[in-house]
């Protein structure tokens, strides 16, 4: 169980080694940041002055080596467009990530969850047909299209909701919440539903195929058999057996929602990470970009390992270490 | 019982408050990056905080000089230039306004660190004569001066020195400049709040020097970069003025019954930049000379445009043609040097081809941004198809600026899309960064190495000359010289498309800065 743990960690550290060797290389070609920061007029002597404070006059492996070693003590320099600490801005904006991410999640699991039962329940009604077109919309819809769409009707059209931004906030320490206001909400809804839309139609379908699938086991029949209620049948011994799978892929999705909220948020103008992020690639601003991209991978690899953590529990097998990790399926 | 309803129709009255007093919230596209005003030679950050900072003279609507921290100023000595101070301003924390706060924001916006250096680049010093009183002395006898003073703005050295922002941020510092989020100018706004990239609230000063043209009580900035979204944001009323409105939307909101639109031709001129220097192109199919070389070409080029085409199919009428580098309104430019040096002609175009030689034309690559310029990919797609006719293919390269720049400045380039505004509205500026040749101190952008002595000397001698008329013709005779050299094809003056509530009257900056003191809500 230890050179289980011990591997997956290994495993871990290489991703993120990757990951930031990736991201640095990537960047020297996004553009030349000395003269975003400087107008036009600058002379040369200006450039090479900002060009040697950024370190950019040094060979890569050296630029890369320094940023390593202050990134592994949480140090990932200043904006260059901002002038401050990137810790600090990422930290700032978290908690709108966080929270649209978090309201997605959630919408898309209530409401997923009983829409995916209900068509596998009932598979020929008008309700699972429409449901089931809707959720192929809602998985081939790009997000940002998706999110136009919206703004043109609940905002412009209808005027119910508004189009852009995080409303009226409150700060609960560090962390800035709108989840308090009914400003706040209203400021919601709109890319909160544009993010989920996505995940929404997923879990449905995949609900739905998982239950199909339970529904047709001996266990199922004979809780039929016994005249236990249909209720009763569906929900506590079929969806039960179904939602395994599911809890699984909804754990990694939560990843790629925080990654993939950077589209919704551009669209809505949400003042969050993805946001920051891709405001920085205009600037060609290093420092965010490359500290963006190691926390997003972070996201995904403390994900993973959890996931992997949470079969070691699961699966006693390979606490007693007869199975190597890669036996495990999934 | 009628007494208490009088009283309250009064208070509803009273509650109204000065008849005047308005908000307005704006939206752009990008928002201000610091607060403080030496950091950054940045359109929107100064754009932000020509609001809270003042200079010792400002631009009035119609860009022209005028006094402002400075009450009036004499030229004793060529080099030197006295400045009498406006008495009685205070800064927003209630500090008094004297000569060493003059003194001190000079000498901080010409520090290494300041990116506004440029403005200052002719001053040698700056002399406190007494508390109400500065010299300024330059290297030479600078005519522009004036022109560059609105941009060096005025810092509280109390404030500066005691938050430790006594000079702006150096990139290895590491601790954050208290000046980046915190504001204490003179101007007719305060700082009320900031947050990032996100809202800016500015607050009337009710305290200010002078008497305010604009009605706000409060302007609320919100960045709202996608397009699509700040326009919609407009559409819904959620924001009472928003800009750039993209060319594409111009119908929508001129259709919608609420809003207007304020338009006209910017500052800025876009012109095609040929590398005329090098003995071969970098790109090019032509190997062993450099058609740009012969003046037949480059004629032959101009002639091929039709920018009355591009203006109305992909700039909706919002561009103004030209055929001048330096566009109307900036000072000592001459505006009958507006019309196009050679009509479109396509037929002629070709008959110039064939006598350089080309009549079977040749391949070049055309670098050309996709996120700087309105509508820049598509209008190089557009010269590229033009070009085509007088069989120049055209291989477009089209990159975000933060790669183009960087290529085109280091002369990486064979023919380019670029644009220039001159940064203190003055022809000198474009003179010296686009044509004169390149120099230490001179033609830093113009990297295709136009270069003719007279052009050179009539530039040089723009630069001492006080006499505005003289000055004027002056600028004429290089900008002449230079367009019958065809040194560069210059295209047309970029449009700008503000987009408001019928109650906002704001009238259209050429800098295609918002400045909210000229603003009026009905």
């Amino acid at each position: 169980m230890f050179f289980y743990l011990a591997r997956r960690l290994f495993q871990a550290v290489v991703v993120m080694l990757v990951v930031s060797l990736i991201a640095f290389v990537l960047f020297r070609f996004v553009g030349d940041p000395v003269t975003q920061m400087l107008g036009q007029d600058a002379t040369a002597g200006d450039r090479a002055r900002v060009a040697e404070a950024l370190g950019l006059d040094q060979p890569a492996h050296v630029q890369y080596l320094r940023f390593l070693g202050q990134a592994a003590q949480g140090d990932f320099g200043r904006s260059l467009k901002l002038g401050r600490p990137v810790a600090e801005l990422l930290a700032e904006r978290m908690p709108a990530t966080l929270e649209l991410s978090l309201f997605a999640a959630g919408l898309a699991i209530l409401v997923g969850v009983p829409l995916g039962v209900r068509t596998a329940i009932v598979r020929r009604g008008v309700l699972s047909r429409t449901m089931l077109t809707l959720s192929l919309v809602g998985i081939s819809l790009p997000t940002f299209f998706l999110g136009v769409l919206l703004i043109l009707v609940f905002s412009v059209n209808l005027g119910w909701l508004p189009s852009f931004g995080r409303g009226e906030t409150v700060a609960l320490g560090w962390w800035r919440t709108g989840f308090l206001t009914a400003d706040g909400w209203a400021h919601l809804i709109l890319p909160g539903l544009t993010l989920a839309l996505f995940q929404l139609a997923l879990v449905l379908r995949l609900v739905r195929a998982e239950m199909l699938e339970v529904m047709r086991t001996d266990f199922v029949k004979f809780a039929r058999a016994r005249g236990l209620k249909p209720r009763a049948v569906y929900f506590r011994h079929a969806l039960r057996n179904a939602l395994m799978p599911v809890v699984t892929i909804i754990g990694l999705q939560l990843g790629s929602i925080i990654a993939f909220a950077l589209i919704t948020e551009t669209v809505f103008q949400w003042p969050g990470m993805g946001l920051l992020f891709a405001q920085s690639v205009a600037f060609a601003d290093v420092p965010v970009m490359a500290a963006y991209l190691c926390l997003i991978a972070l996201v995904f690899v403390t994900i993973n390992l959890v996931v992997d953590l949470a079969y070691l529990v699961i699966d006693p097998r390979l606490r007693d270490g007869r199975l190597t990790a890669s036996a495990k399926g999934a | 019982m009628r007494k208490t309803m009088i009283a309250a129709l009064l208070g509803l009255t009273l509650a109204a408050g000065p008849v005047d007093a308005k908000t307005l919230t704006w939206a752009s596209q990008d928002d201000a990056a610091t607060m403080d005003p030496h950091a950054f030679n940045h359109g929107m950050t100064l754009t932000v905080l020509q609001h809270i900072y003042e200079g010792l003279v400002r631009r009035n609507v119609d860009m022209k000089i005028e006094p402002a921290l400075a009450l009036s100023w004499t030229q004793p000595e060529p080099t030197v230039w006295r400045f009498v101070l406006r008495p009685n301003v205070k800064f927003h924390d209630g500090q008094k306004f004297t000569a060493e706060d003059v003194a001190f924001s000079f000498r901080r916006a010409m520090s290494p660190t300041s990116d506004m250096k440029v403005f200052a680049a002719s001053i040698t010093a700056v002399r406190v004569v007494d508390p109400m009183t500065v010299d300024i002395v330059t290297a030479f006898p600078n005519a522009a001066l004036i022109q560059s003073l609105p941009e060096i703005r005025i810092m509280s050295q109390a404030w500066s020195e005691q938050h430790g922002a006594g000079l702006p941020a150096d990139l290895k510092q590491s601790k954050e400049n208290y000046a980046t989020r915190h504001a204490n100018g003179t101007g007719p706004f305060r700082l009320k709040s900031r947050d990032v990239d996100v809202k800016t609230v500015l607050a009337a000063d009710p305290a200010w020097w002078d008497k305010p043209r604009h009605n706000l009580t409060e302007a609320t900035l919100v960045r709202i970069a996608a397009p699509a979204t700040r326009i919609a944001a407009l559409l819904s009323g959620e924001v009472d003025f928003a800009y750039p409105v993209p060319v594409q939307d111009i119908d929508r909101v001129e259709k919608t019954p609420a809003l207007k639109l304020v338009q006209g031709p910017e500052i800025r001129t876009m012109f095609l930049s040929m590398d005329v220097a090098r003995d071969e192109l970098l790109y090019s199919s032509v190997k062993g000379r450099n058609p740009f070389k012969d003046r037949r070409v480059r004629q032959a080029m101009y002639q091929a445009i039709d920018m009355d085409a591009i203006n109305a199919r992909i700039m909706r009428g919002t561009a103004v043609p030209t055929g001048n580098m330096i566009a109307p309104g900036v000072n000592s430019v001459d505006p009958s040097l507006q019309p196009r040096a050679f009509p479109y002609d396509v037929a002629a175009a070709k008959a110039l081809m064939a006598d350089a030689g080309y009549a079977g034309g040749f391949g070049v690559t055309l670098d050309c941004t996709n996120d700087r310029y309105v509508n820049d990919e598509r209008v190089c797609q557009a010269l590229a198809g033009m070009l085509a006719r007088i069989d120049i293919k055209v291989t477009l390269d089209a990159m975000p600026s933060s790669r183009f720049f960087p290529k085109v400045g280091s002369k990486d380039t064979s023919l380019n899309f670029f644009g220039y505004t001159p940064v203190n509205m003055d022809a000198y500026n474009t003179l010296s960064v686009m044509i004169h040749s390149q120099r230490a101190d001179q033609g830093q952008w113009n990297v295709g190495g136009y270069a003719n002595a007279e052009v050179d000397a009539t530039i040089r001698s723009v630069l001492s000359e006080m006499d505005p008329g003289r000055r004027t013709t002056l600028v004429t005779k290089a900008l002449t010289l230079h367009r019958q050299d065809i040194g560069h094809i210059p295209l047309y003056q970029q449009g700008i498309v503000w987009g408001m509530k019928k109650a906002v009257n704001a009238p259209l900056q050429i800098d295609n800065r918002v400045n909210l003191s000229f603003f009026t809500v009905d």
